[in-house]
C-alpha cells in the first residue's frame, strides 16, 4: 500500500494541518504554509496516489464477497503499509485513510483510499486544536457541579485523537403536494348551556420545496485495527482512543457522533489530502445507494412537516395523501472533523465526542453520588420547610 | 444557571403541595354567600328563580339583624346523631365563608334530617323554647317536602325572634359547647406543631419526593449530555407555497348543560363556638 507524507519543505521535518492558523506549520523549524502552497507542492503525489485506486476497488470486492459468504475476512481487511520516514510495516483497519505510524509518530496519508468514487467531495477542516478541544470539555465539566473530584482531569486528555468522519449530505429540490383534514374548534356559551362547533376543512398545499445538508453517517461496524507495540506514550494514548471507538457497539457510535452536529457546512471546503496530514481519518464505507431508502424517507417526513407548518390555525390535523416531485438531488461525501476522547475514570471507560468545528461536546458522565445525595437532601429540606409554612398558612 | 434550575425545582414542588394542600383540605360548596347570607344548595332543591328569591329574603332578615343566616342543603346522608358534629364541623372547616354570629339551617336531603345550629350571639336567642316553636313551624312544609317555604319561614322565625331580644328565663338544654378534637385545640394554641404532627408526613412525602426528582434530573442530564436535536429543518429548507385551498367539508355542533353548583376549597382556622342546636 503506498502512502503520502507530507514533509516541511524548509526542514524536511513531517508537516501536520494546523487548526488553529488553518495552515501548515513545522513543528522543529516553526516555519508555516498556506494550504495552497502545500496543495501545490504535493499536486503530484496526490494525482499518483489517485492511480492506486485500483486497491481501494480489490478491497471493496474482497468485502462484498465476504458478505454475501458470510465469512469472516477480519484478516483481509487488515492493509500493511511501509512508512515512508522510518520503513516500519504497520497495519491498519481497511476503511483507515490517514493515521499515524506507530513506530515514528509520522502522519501518513493513505491516499489510495480516499481517490476516484471513494474520493470526497468536501471536507470540513478542523477548527479547533487538541489544547481547544481539551477546553471546550473543560468548559462542559465546569458547568457540571455534580462530577466526581478529580474527574476533570488534564491528564486524561492524553488519550485524544482528532479524526476525520464520512458523511454523506444530501440536498433535495422538489415539489410536494398534501392533502390533509383540520379542524376548527369555537365555544360559546348560551343560558346554562355551552355549545362546542366543529368545523371540519380539507386542505390543499402544494410548494416548491428545498431540503439542504440532510446527513447519514458512512461508517459501517467494524472491527478495530490490530494492536501493534505503539513507540511512545503519545502513540499508546491515541492508538487507545481509537481502539476503543472502532470496538464501540455501532448504534452508541452512532450516536455519539450524531449528538456533536450541527457542522457548519457552509465551511466546507474542496477536498485535499493534505487537510488529513496530523489525523486520523476513515473512508467511507456505505455507498449511496444503500442509504438513498433512509434518506428519502427523511426528505418525505420533512417536506410534509414543511407543508403541514402552513396548515396553522387547523387543530388535530391528519395527514390524507402526499406526493412528491424531485427535481434535483445532490449527494456530497463529506469529512467532518471530530476529536475523540476515551476517559478513564474509575475504571471505567467514558467515551467522549467534541466537535472539532465548534467544540459540542457529548458523552455520558459520571455523577458524584454524595455530592447529587447531599443536594438533594438540601432541596427537600428547603420543600419541606416551605410546605410547613405553606401548611401553617392553608391548613 | 444551578441556581436558577433549583428555584424553578422549588417553585414547581411548592405548586404541587399547594395542590395537595388544597385536595386534601375539606371542600365546601358555596354557591353565594356574603356576611350576611348564605346559601349552599348542594341538593340541587332550589330552581335559579327560587334561589334568586330565598337570596333576597335571607340577605333582608340578615341586614336586619346583622347576623348571618345562613342555608345549606346536601346529600350527605348523615345520621340524625351525628348531624351535629358533623355541620358543626363543617361549620368550622369553613370559617372563611361562614361568619361568627350565625344561624344556619341545613338539609340533608339523602337522609332527610335537618339541624339549625346557632353560633356567636345568635345562641342567646334560640332557647329551647323558641326552638321547639321553630321546629312546629317548619314542620308543615318539612312534611309536604315544600323546602322553599321552610326556608322562608326559617328566616322569618330568627327575623321574629332577633326584634323580641334575648329570652330573660330562657333555658339552653339543648345547648352544645364546641367539642373541640385534640387537633383542633392543637391547632388552635401551636399551628407548627400540629402541622408537623398532623401533616408532616405527606410534607415529608413530598420534600422525598422534590429531593428525588432533582437527583433524577440531574443523572438524566449527566446521562444524557449533551443530547440534542441534531438536524434544524428550519435553518436548512426553503419553500414557496404554489397552491393553497383550504375547502369547508361539514360542521357539526354540540352541547353541554352548565351545573348550576360550583364548589370551592379552603378553610381557615377559628374558634369553634358551637350553640344551641335542633334535629328534626
Amino acid at each position: 500500500m503506498a502512502t503520502m507524507e507530507y514533509k516541511c519543505p524548509s526542514c524536511g521535518a513531517p508537516l501536520s494541518f494546523n487548526p488553529e492558523k488553518q495552515n501548515f506549520s513545522c513543528e522543529y523549524c516553526g516555519s508555516e504554509f498556506t494550504v495552497q502552497h502545500i496543495q501545490s507542492l504535493y499536486a503530484q503525489s496526490e494525482k499518483t496516489e489517485s492511480l492506486n485506486e485500483q486497491e481501494v476497488r480489490q478491497s471493496e470486492e474482497q468485502r462484498t464477497k465476504a458478505q454475501k459468504t458470510g465469512e469472516e475476512f477480519n484478516e483481509d481487511f487488515m492493509v500493511s503499509y511501509s512508512c515512508p520516514s522510518c520503513g516500519a510495516e504497520i497495519m491498519t483497519a481497511e476503511s483507515t485513510a490517514a493515521t499515524e505510524c506507530y513506530y515514528c509518530g509520522n502522519p501518513v496519508v493513505l491516499g489510495s483510499r480516499l481517490s476516484g468514487e471513494f474520493k470526497p467531495d468536501s471536507v470540513i477542516p478542523f477548527a479547533l486544536t487538541k489544547d481547544m478541544a481539551v477546553d471546550a470539555f473543560m468548559k462542559m465539566c465546569g458547568k457540571k457541579k455534580f462530577l466526581p473530584a478529580g474527574f476533570a482531569n488534564k491528564k486524561q486528555f492524553e488519550k485524544m485523537q482528532g479524526v476525520y468522519f464520512p458523511y454523506w449530505y444530501v440536498d433535495e429540490k422538489m415539489q410536494s403536494s398534501a392533502v390533509a383534514k383540520g379542524k376548527k374548534v369555537r365555544h360559546w356559551t348560551s343560558g346554562n348551556r355551552r355549545y362546542t362547533e366543529t368545523s371540519t376543512y380539507r386542505l390543499f398545499r402544494t410548494g416548491d420545496i428545498e431540503i439542504r445538508n440532510v446527513f447519514e453517517e458512512a461508517l459501517r461496524d467494524k472491527q478495530g485495527a490490530p494492536t501493534q507495540n505503539p513507540q511512545s506514550t503519545r502513540q499508546a494514548n491515541a492508538q487507545e482512543a481509537m481502539k476503543y471507538l472502532d470496538n464501540y457497539h455501532m448504534q452508541q457510535r452512532h450516536e455519539m457522533l450524531q449528538c456533536v452536529h450541527p457542522f457548519d457546512v457552509s465551511k466546507a471546503v474542496p477536498f485535499s489530502m493534505s487537510y488529513l496530514s496530523g489525523f486520523k481519518a476513515e473512508k467511507r464505507e456505505i455507498g449511496k445507494q444503500e442509504i438513498m431508502d433512509t434518506i428519502a424517507e427523511r426528505m418525505d417526513t420533512y417536506a410534509k412537516q414543511l407543508l403541514e407548518d402552513t396548515m396553522s390555525g387547523y387543530q388535530g390535523v391528519s395527514l390524507e395523501n402526499y406526493s412528491d416531485r424531485t427535481f434535483d438531488q445532490r449527494w456530497r461525501y463529506t469529512l467532518l472533523p471530530v476529536w475523540i476522547i476515551t476517559y478513564k475514570f474509575k475504571g471505567q471507560i467514558m467515551p467522549f465526542a467534541i466537535n472539532g468545528q465548534t467544540g459540542k461536546t457529548y458523552g455520558k458522565l459520571p455523577v458524584a453520588g454524595g455530592k447529587l445525595a447531599l443536594w438533594g437532601a438540601i432541596v427537600a429540606l428547603i420543600v419541606f420547610i416551605i410546605a410547613v409554612l405553606g401548611g401553617m398558612f392553608f391548613l | 444557571m444551578i441556581k436558577t434550575r433549583i428555584s424553578v425545582k422549588i417553585s414547581a414542588a411548592a405548586l404541587v403541595l399547594l395542590l395537595l394542600i388544597s385536595s386534601v383540605a375539606t371542600a365546601f360548596a358555596a354557591t353565594d354567600f356574603s356576611s350576611y347570607y348564605l346559601i349552599s344548595d348542594d341538593a340541587g332543591l332550589f330552581d335559579s328563580s327560587s334561589f334568586n328569591g330565598l337570596t333576597e329574603k335571607l340577605e333582608s332578615v340578615g341586614s336586619h339583624t346583622s347576623w348571618q343566616i345562613a342555608v345549606v342543603t346536601t346529600n350527605d346522608n348523615v345520621s340524625s346523631s351525628n348531624m351535629d358534629s358533623h355541620y358543626n364541623r363543617l361549620y368550622d372547616n369553613n370559617r372563611n365563608y361562614f361568619e361568627s354570629n350565625c344561624v344556619m339551617f341545613v338539609i340533608d336531603n339523602a337522609s332527610g334530617n335537618r339541624i339549625i345550629l346557632t353560633h356567636g350571639e345568635t345562641e342567646s336567642y334560640f332557647s329551647d323554647q323558641r326552638m321547639n316553636e321553630m321546629k312546629s313551624a317548619l314542620k308543615p312544609y318539612l312534611q309536604s317536602g315544600d323546602m322553599l317555604n321552610a326556608c322562608y319561614t326559617f328566616a322569618d322565625k330568627t327575623q321574629e325572634f332577633y326584634d323580641a331580644g334575648i329570652p330573660s328565663n330562657g333555658s339552653y338544654d339543648n345547648h352544645v359547647e364546641g367539642t373541640e378534637t385534640a387537633d383542633q385545640k392543637l391547632r388552635k394554641e401551636n399551628k407548627f406543631l400540629y402541622v408537623l404532627t398532623k401533616w408532616g408526613w405527606l410534607m415529608g412525602l413530598i420534600a422525598l419526593a422534590a429531593g428525588g426528582i432533582f437527583a433524577g434530573v440531574n443523572v438524566g442530564r449527566y446521562k444524557f449530555n449533551g443530547k440534542s436535536g441534531t438536524y434544524n429543518l428550519k435553518e436548512n429548507s426553503s419553500m414557496k407555497l404554489l397552491d393553497t385551498r383550504d375547502e369547508f367539508l361539514y360542521k357539526n355542533t354540540t352541547s353541554t348543560v352548565i351545573s348550576s353548583g360550583s364548589s370551592s376549597s379552603g378553610g381557615s382556622g377559628g374558634s369553634s363556638s358551637h350553640g344551641s342546636s335542633g334535629s328534626f
